[in-house]
């Protein structure tokens, strides 16, 4: 990094900015963990259950999380240590946050994020169009009111349809999710991750039934299982 | 009745908490490069700037409206105000709120369904922060020769696919016969647009559901004329 702007990018005023966010952030989970946990309650959920729904929930996002610390370690040289943090800590995503830096590094004129050779302002300027850029999808959950009054209000209508709503919904998100995987089937470590999280899934649920302790780890045991294969297959393969 | 007003009660909570902390988020999040600029006294050519984020910011909102409105019937408003702010929703926090679902044998977009999306969005936001203060502090170099490790690689770089087999089989099974419109739709799409599929996914998302919708409300309302 050049040492030009480093002052600003790793500096305390940075690192006290990222932090009160991330410390908010963490705050909000909390603001919504509290009437949540009491309405749980309230509609017949146990205190054990509450439980059980964090401890699958934590396990399940330790594995998704690590890629992240790599995204980290790929814009720390050219954005500094404390506005990447919060950038992937919250809002973001790996793949948002490393392709925006990058749109905004090209249009002030450099090659790549790997230049990092920025002045101050221009690092300012870059900080700005990632915070920004991602700023109106953001503001897109005021909508949410109303739309869910009235999605709900449509789903209770009698009549076959009303009902139908929320599965086609369901259905059709995941099959945007998995149709590029679906027809990419010269990529063998994609298919094999599918097919072993697939397979993995069937035997784990079914074995959940008889083990019932194994439920809440079928989940994240597939995953695994899914990227395990992904990695035999391609060490076997030779990276195909 | 009284269960009743304390449903709408919750509900309208939710939405008013999910609104009041979006918006101070957001000054928070904008206090970062205003608090920055500010204190080192740096100067922005915002004419400039403004054309760099104007088709970034135009692009997202679409990504994230479509989003929203795609996926807020399933896990519902309150995990989506959540997984709004704390970010990695399609490879981290959906998948979170499906499983935990799917443990508490409770139906998607119900109340319970709901609550616990809540939940599960929540723990998930917090372990994931966690976890990026950790690589930040000490984790990140020790992590990374481990992640791009040619033996490893492989597993991380196809986190996503190894997401869908428990994600998408458990649903496919539950609607054998619902699931081949919105599949066939997706399948055409993915084949028509090929590389740029990733890059308009979500509204793509958007159009497969509103032409499985019209699809089958066309096969309920010729059920209903036999």
């Amino acid at each position: 990094m050049n040492a030009s702007y480093s002052f600003v990018s790793n500096s305390k005023v940075l690192l006290i900015l990222s932090a009160l966010a991330i410390v908010f952030a963490m705050v909000q989970c909390v603001l919504f963990f509290i009437p949540t946990y009491k309405r749980a309650l309230e509609v017949g959920f146990t205190k054990k259950d509450v439980i059980k729904i964090v401890k699958s929930s934590a396990i399940f996002s330790v594995v998704p999380s690590l890629p992240i610390i790599l995204s980290y370690m790929i814009l720390l040289p050219a954005l500094g240590r404390f506005f990447p943090w919060l950038r992937l800590s919250v809002i973001g995503s790996a793949a948002y946050e490393t392709m925006v830096a990058n749109m905004a590094v090209t249009s002030y004129g450099y090659e790549s994020l790997a230049s990092a050779n920025f002045t101050p302002d221009i690092y300012a300027a870059i900080m700005w169009v990632c915070t920004l850029g991602i700023m109106l999808s953001g503001m897109t959950v005021f909508i949410l009111k109303s739309y869910d009054k009235k999605m709900t209000r449509i789903m209770s209508e009698d009549g076959g349809f009303g009902k139908m709503i929320g599965p086609i919904m369901f259905l059709g998100m995941m099959a945007t999710f998995s149709a590029p995987y679906l027809i990419d089937i010269k990529n063998v470590q994609t298919i094999a991750a599918l097919l072993g999280s697939a397979v993995s899934f069937l035997l784990l649920d079914k074995a959940s039934k008889k083990y019932s302790s194994l439920k809440e780890f079928v989940f994240a045991l597939s995953m695994i299982f899914g990227m395990i294969s992904a990695s035999v297959v391609a060490n076997l393969l030779g990276g195909m | 009745m009284k269960k009743q007003t304390t449903e709408k009660s919750f509900d309208d909570k939710i939405h008013s908490l999910g609104r009041t902390t979006t918006a101070i988020m957001w000054v928070f999040f904008i206090m970062v490069p205003l608090g920055t600029t500010l204190y080192f006294k740096l100067h922005i050519d915002i004419l400039r700037m403004a054309t760099v984020v104007l088709p970034i910011a135009v692009t997202f909102a679409l990504v994230g409206l479509a989003e929203k409105l795609s996926m807020a019937p399933i896990i519902g408003p309150g995990a989506i105000y959540l997984a709004s702010t704390t970010g990695n929703v399609q490879n981290m926090k959906l998948p979170a709120a499906l499983n935990a679902m799917r443990i508490m044998e409770v139906e998607e977009g119900s109340e319970k369904g709901r609550i616990v999306a809540i939940i599960a969005v929540a723990s998930s936001a917090v372990v994931t922060i966690i976890i990026i203060f950790m690589g930040m502090l000490f984790l990140a170099p020790l992590i990374t020769p481990l992640l791009s490790n040619p033996l490893v690689k492989p597993a991380f770089d196809n986190i996503l696919p190894a997401l869908m087999g428990p994600m998408v089989l458990p649903v496919v099974m539950k609607n054998l016969k619902a699931a081949t419109v919105p599949f066939s739709i997706a399948i055409i799409f993915a084949l028509i647009l090929g590389s740029t599929y990733g890059t308009v996914q979500s509204i793509v998302m958007v159009v497969v559901i509103l032409l499985s919708l019209g699809i089958f409300k066309v096969i309920t309302g010729r059920k209903k004329d036999e």
